[in-house]
């Protein structure tokens, strides 16, 4: 019960998928199945490297109601041949630049769910908060 | 225990038949139709769907009763689409059925009405495509997982962000990306269907207001709605119905797949440039010809950069060549090869069921010498390519009698 409400607070830890069977690594972890080998079982685990910031435009336009515009939309690498669009948490692209390392921050959405946004090591948005 | 269901063979489609099915049963089209494509509007579906298939009919020569089935493709209207439509061209006990493949369900249509031709399961289909604007309802957004992103699901953002890998890997410009939507709202303007009529210019379109990245509004397909029809018949069916052997288009080949693993390199060839590059050789391939044999391709410019990177993946230039392509007239009306002599998804519009059958139509008419205004030089041979949400795509080859 405890755990339960502490998740709830806590921000929770941010993990990939890696596959037994081939070694594949999958996001999001909680995949149906290894997108290589098709094996059911994933592991949860920590990403085997860095994340890396691979692309990124800033998006102008209200896509989508749960985005606030302009915002920034990159291509991270969580793991080898693991590139997943992301939501990047600076104020402007100019922050950015390509293969830069980028770490993944919890912050709860307007559902008070947990979700991930990336920031670069230095000079992202959490620099200025 | 993993399945053994990846493997190297997947990666080409997973097409362990031969296809040659089309090659050895000859399929035509011999008839087309169309309701323009326009703004999302008040008018019930049934009655832009009735528009195109009569005036398919009409086409052919042919009459409702004479069809042996019909495959509905739509993306957005719900379930039964078909027979709710098709009720009031009489009740003739046809087979019906409805496909939805994203962008690609009126050519998933088109595919599954020439193969039951081809298969000799019937001599005479009709596949037809209608949408209304939906609501965007995406499987991908049911799946029970969380993404990283909210646009995740937006194949606006994907492309933009291939722009973006163009711009550093090719050298492509704005000012390329914005001249194929001046060439095809260009093409638009001729064609009488086509949701954009106007001609508009480099600055026009450059000073529309962004999207995402370096898209601008102009360079983006619009929303909308419409319907195309199109009739597919078999020899036996051309002569029994005594129709115009002159005006059937024949239709060498069609390949359907599904995007394979991404590479392990973070600079990888994105995963839709492979699917596309596999689906048209694939095709080209089962119909005898190469690329360079092309005098029309209509494919998917949801977004401008794709006409120049299809355009290389499909072979009708070389890679990095796309933008150069353009610029030299080549893809125009009256170059090489025309590219999307309709106006395309940017000018003509995309509203998804109807524009695989649309691409069908323009090259229909085309070889038959009645694209008045907007007519192409050379039409002996012709791909149709469309893509469904980056992820799955469906390609034709047609030709000339």
């Amino acid at each position: 019960m405890n755990e339960t409400i502490d998740a709830s607070v806590r921000p929770p830890m941010f993990v990939i998928g890696h596959c037994e069977v081939c070694g594949t690594y999958t996001y999001p972890p909680q995949a149906y199945g290894c997108r290589r080998c098709g094996a059911a079982l994933l592991h949860r685990v920590s990403p085997p490297a860095p994340a890396i910031l691979r692309n990124y435009v800033t998006v102008h336009a209200a896509l989508t109601p749960e985005l606030a515009v302009p915002c920034v939309i990159g291509e991270i690498e969580l793991a080898p041949g693991v590139i997943e669009e992301a939501l990047i948490h600076v104020s402007d692209e100019a922050q950015l630049r390509l293969e830069q390392q980028m770490v993944p921050e919890a912050y709860k959405d307007g559902n008070d769910q947990w979700r991930w946004r990336f920031v670069p090591t230095t000079g992202g948005m959490g620099d200025k908060e | 225990m993993a399945l053994a269901f990846c493997t190297d063979d997947r990666r080409h489609g997973g097409q362990g038949m031969n296809g040659t099915l089309l090659k050895d049963n000859p399929v035509h089209v011999v008839g087309i139709g169309m309701h323009k494509y326009q703004f999302p509007t008040e008018t019930p579906y049934p009655v832009l769907g009735l528009t195109a298939v009569r005036e398919a009919l009409a086409d052919s020569g042919l009459k409702f009763s004479d069809l042996d089935a019909a495959v509905v493709g739509t993306a957005a209207i719900g379930m039964a689409a078909g027979r709710v439509m098709l009720k009031h061209l009489g009740s003739t006990g046809l087979e019906v059925e409805q496909v939805e493949n994203a962008s690609a369900s009126g050519s998933t249509a088109f595919r599954i009405a020439c193969l039951q031709v081809a298969s000799g399961e019937r001599d005479l289909v009709l596949a037809v495509g209608v949408d209304k604007f939906g609501d965007g309802r995406r499987a991908a957004n049911k799946d029970g997982l969380v993404s990283l992103s909210p646009t995740s699901t937006i194949p606006l953002v994907k492309f933009a962000l291939m722009v973006r890998r163009c711009m550093r890997t090719y050298g492509l410009t704005p000012e390329d990306l914005a001249r194929v939507a001046v060439k095809n709202h260009r093409n638009a303007s001729l064609n009488p269907y086509a949701q954009f009529r106007k001609v508009r210019t480099l600055e026009q379109v450059m000073n529309s207001p962004k999207i995402c990245g370096d898209l601008t509004s102009l360079q983006c397909t619009p929303r909308g709605e419409g319907a195309a029809a199109v009739i597919v018949a078999s020899p036996a069916a051309i002569k029994r119905y005594g129709l115009d052997r002159q005006r059937a288009i024949r239709v060498l080949s069609s390949v359907s797949n599904s995007e394979g693993l991404a590479n392990d390199d973070g600079n990888a060839t994105p995963s839709v440039i492979d699917v596309v590059t596999r689906s048209s050789q694939m095709a080209l391939e089962r119909a005898n010809i190469s690329a360079k044999d092309l005098d029309l391709v209509e494919l998917h410019d949801a977004f401008s950069v794709e006409e120049l990177v299809y355009s290389e993946a499909i072979g009708v230039c070389e890679a990095g060549e796309g933008a150069h392509y353009l610029n030299r007239g080549a893809s125009s009306i009256g170059g090489e090869c025309a590219i999307n002599a309709s106006g395309g998804l940017l000018g003509m519009g995309h509203p998804l069921g109807p524009t695989g059958l649309g691409q069908i139509a323009e090259i229909t008419r085309q070889m038959r010498g009645e694209a008045a205004g907007r007519q192409h030089t050379r039409s002996r041979f012709a791909l149709a390519h469309m893509v469904g949400l980056g992820t799955v795509a469906v390609a034709h080859v047609l030709a000339k009698p």
